[in-house]
């Protein structure tokens, strides 16, 4: 039985009336790159933000490398330890505006994790070569382009060697001629065999990268399963329409 | 009239030594104030409990109220709170009452200018900063104060300013500091000349300000160098 | 505590009839920095030679002064400059019998006026200069692209800043008393001349400021929202 590294059992979420995620259960592998998708409303984006207790969960237990917590009953000192094993890649990049790049990227290893100033450059160094942003490492977010500080982003999501990636519809705010860099870099990292969880809405991607694509509507889990048969062969009528809302060419038929 | 510029200049030496003095009543209020007030924007900020709205009425009344009123009551007030406990506050200076009244004010306005500071705050960041790991401390030092400082700089500059005009009502208590030496030789000078010793006084009081002025777009120069890279 | 709780409550309406003058003091002030504001402003932003630069040095002094300081020189000032003026003109003037609330306004008028002029001022640069454009397309004058126009816009948007403004000056008009104004804190120490419990004359006048700036401020942030959302700005609050 392959390594779980992200677990979550009976997640029940609702913002006052209305209730968001109705009862959830999902395993994750190790190294495996797994896709939610849905309409908007469908509670993708709150699931995600449960796994590091963001927006904690009404009820259920989240268990990420063998440490579960409970979303209900629980210490701040386990989130925090929780979310040391994980790293979040934000919509809105939300890199800090009066750090620099590289700042940015070490601040997390020198101040959570205690690493020292040298091996946490060194680490950042690593990661801004990576997605080819060393030169600007000294640049602050303002001066940046959304693309660039996404990427950014991605690199101190990965500073901390987390054990899962949670990217929050990474490319949404995105121009759209900056978005394919960012997804590139999403596609090299996830060759790497770190185990991803992706809220997105680009479906072409999401065929390409995911092993698994989940689809959600109305707080539950539809269908899923392998990504481009979930993608190309859908089981379920609604998981149709909505791939069909999206990518209208899909429900065209072309006789040549 | 024109023996008002021998007067001006003859005053202005002696109100220069009493520059320190308006100096110390001005920076420690800020210094505690700033403290008080981050204190009592916390509070506001968080649970609807007890101390919220206790803090509340607190603020409501400290910019409610004039401050010249709020110094006379802490003047009268506070040596009554004092003998309930059995201790007798007669002897103190006067301008302990003043650091008492004015940091109670202070910090009100301070706490104020925190807290529209904070809620306009993307809270992007803050959850950025949870998402690494951070603990509630340090993400308040590395993340939430930073970026409530710069936005709330320019209205604390105003209030700062404010303050230091403010220290010149001091001398209604009693309290001997520019604007207090200058009572003085008024009182003396009974009949001509107030306005050379006042003009003297003012004169002292807009280079104090332009200094403070200057720290202020000093700091604020640096905060934003930092953000526009 | 040893309060004297009895004179506090027989000295509220004693106290109260000082916040007429209060309020007056505070209107006629209001009004005065509004004018000079208006004044200044004009100068400001139409850059008139000489006035421009005697406007800005006139406003960073009023701006860079305590307010009791400027109180104060007004209370010694302005009879000296009365008298002058009677001896050169030749009319009456008593110096027995001086209008110590108008010394004041006039000083409180000229204090706020200069925060007044800046209001003015970035009220009408927050306006598009398209706004302009085309209230004089369409045929109007330059006065009454002002008034129709630009004027009520600049308003709006202006609104949290003259109503923080009232706040202060409400306040304000307490250091009156320190040159002779019979505004509600004097008249409350006065009341305790006959049994020195200055404390609770204190804590009576504070009361009342307490209420009416909490009753003020209600009043202000109502009418702002109100007249903002009937012009479809965005809400703003001071």
């Amino acid at each position: 039985m392959p390594n779980n590294v992200v677990s979550l059992r009976g997640i029940e979420k609702s913002f006052g009336e209305n209730s968001i995620i109705n009862g959830v259960d999902l395993d994750v592998r190790e190294g495996e790159v797994v896709v939610i998708l849905g309409p908007s409303g469908s509670g993708k984006t709150t699931l995600l933000r449960t796994i590091n207790f963001l927006d904690p969960a009404d009820s259920g237990d989240i268990t990420i490398d063998g440490q579960t917590v409970n979303a209900k009953k629980h210490h701040h000192k386990e989130v925090r330890e929780l979310r040391r094993k994980t790293g979040m890649v934000f919509q809105n990049y939300n890199l800090f505006q009066n750090r620099t790049a590289l700042e940015n990227i070490t601040i997390g290893l020198r101040k959570v994790q205690k690493v020292p100033k040298t091996e946490a450059e060194q680490k950042a160094y690593e990661l801004l070569d990576y997605v080819k942003m060393r030169d600007k490492a000294d640049s602050y977010p303002a001066k940046l382009s959304g693309g660039q500080q996404q990427r950014i982003g991605i690199c101190r999501a990965l500073a901390g060697n987390p054990k899962v990636v949670l990217l929050d519809e990474p490319t949404s705010a995105l121009d759209p001629e900056l978005v394919s860099d960012v997804l590139d870099v999403i596609k090299q990292i996830a060759a790497t065999g770190i185990t991803m969880i992706i809220v997105t809405h680009e479906i072409a991607f999401a065929r390409e990268v995911a092993d698994r694509v989940i689809f959600m509507k109305g707080g539950v889990i539809v269908e899923q399963g392998p990504a481009k048969e979930v993608i190309d062969h859908p089981q379920n009528p609604e998981t149709n329409k909505f791939l069909n809302a999206l990518i209208p060419e899909r429900s065209m038929e072309y006789v040549i | 009239m024109w023996r008002g510029h021998e007067l001006f200049l003859e005053v202005l030496p002696t109100l220069i030594t009493f520059i320190p003095v308006t100096l110390f009543y001005f920076l420690v209020p800020t210094v505690i104030s700033w403290a008080l007030g981050a204190w009592i924007c916390r509070v506001r900020i968080g649970k609807k409990n007890l101390l919220y709205y206790v803090v509340s009425l607190f603020v409501s009344f400290f910019r409610g109220t004039p401050g010249l009123l709020q110094l006379y009551l802490v003047f009268f007030g506070l040596p009554k709170i004092a003998e309930l406990f059995g201790y007798n506050i007669n002897t103190w200076s006067a301008g302990i009452f003043y650091i008492i009244a004015t940091c109670f004010n202070f910090s009100s306005f301070v706490s104020e200018a925190f807290r529209g500071a904070y809620l306009a705050m993307n809270k992007g960041q803050m959850e950025a900063g949870y998402a690494i790991g951070f603990s509630k401390l340090q993400n308040f030092i590395y993340v939430i104060a930073p970026c409530t400082l710069k936005v709330a700089l320019p209205n604390l500059k105003n209030l700062e300013i404010d303050l230091l005009k403010g220290t010149a009502t001091a001398y209604v208590i009693g309290l001997v500091d520019v604007m207090g030496r200058a009572d003085k030789f008024i009182a003396l000078h009974r009949g001509y000349g107030q306005l050379w010793i006042l003009m003297a006084a003012g004169l002292l009081y807009f280079i104090i300000n332009v200094a403070v002025e200057f720290s202020f777009r000093g700091f604020e120069g640096a905060l934003s160098k930092a953000e526009r890279g | 505590m040893n309060l004297n709780w009895k004179f506090m409550i027989s000295d509220i309406p004693t106290v109260l009839s000082g916040l007429w003058v209060t309020l007056g003091l505070t209107a006629v002030s209001y009004l005065g920095a509004i004018l000079i504001g208006i004044l200044f402003g004009l100068i400001l932003l139409k850059k008139v030679p000489v006035l421009y630069q005697i406007v800005l040095v006139v406003n960073t002094v009023l701006k860079g002064l305590p307010l009791i300081l400027q109180l104060l020189f007004c209370y010694y000032a302005i009879p000296q400059i009365c008298k002058t003026l009677a001896a050169t003109f030749a009319f009456e003037y008593d110096p027995r019998n001086q209008n110590y609330f108008l010394f004041a306004a006039i000083a409180l008028s000229a204090n706020f006026g200069a925060y007044m002029t800046d209001l003015v001022v970035s009220s009408y640069k927050a306006i598009d200069k398209g706004q302009t454009e085309a209230a004089l397309a369409a045929g109007m004058s330059k006065l009454q692209g002002i008034l129709y126009v630009v004027g009520p816009q600049a308003l709006v948007i202006a609104l949290p800043g003259l109503s923080n403004y009232f706040m202060w000056l409400l306040k304000a008009t307490c250091l009156a008393s320190v040159v002779n104004v019979f505004e509600m804190t004097s008249i409350a120490r006065a009341s305790t001349a006959v049994n020195y419990a200055i404390l609770e004359g204190y804590l009576v006048a504070a009361g009342v400021y307490w209420i009416v700036c909490v009753v003020v401020e209600r009043l202000l942030i109502g009418t702002n929202e109100l007249i903002q959302n009937r012009t479809g700005k965005e809400k703003s609050y001071a």
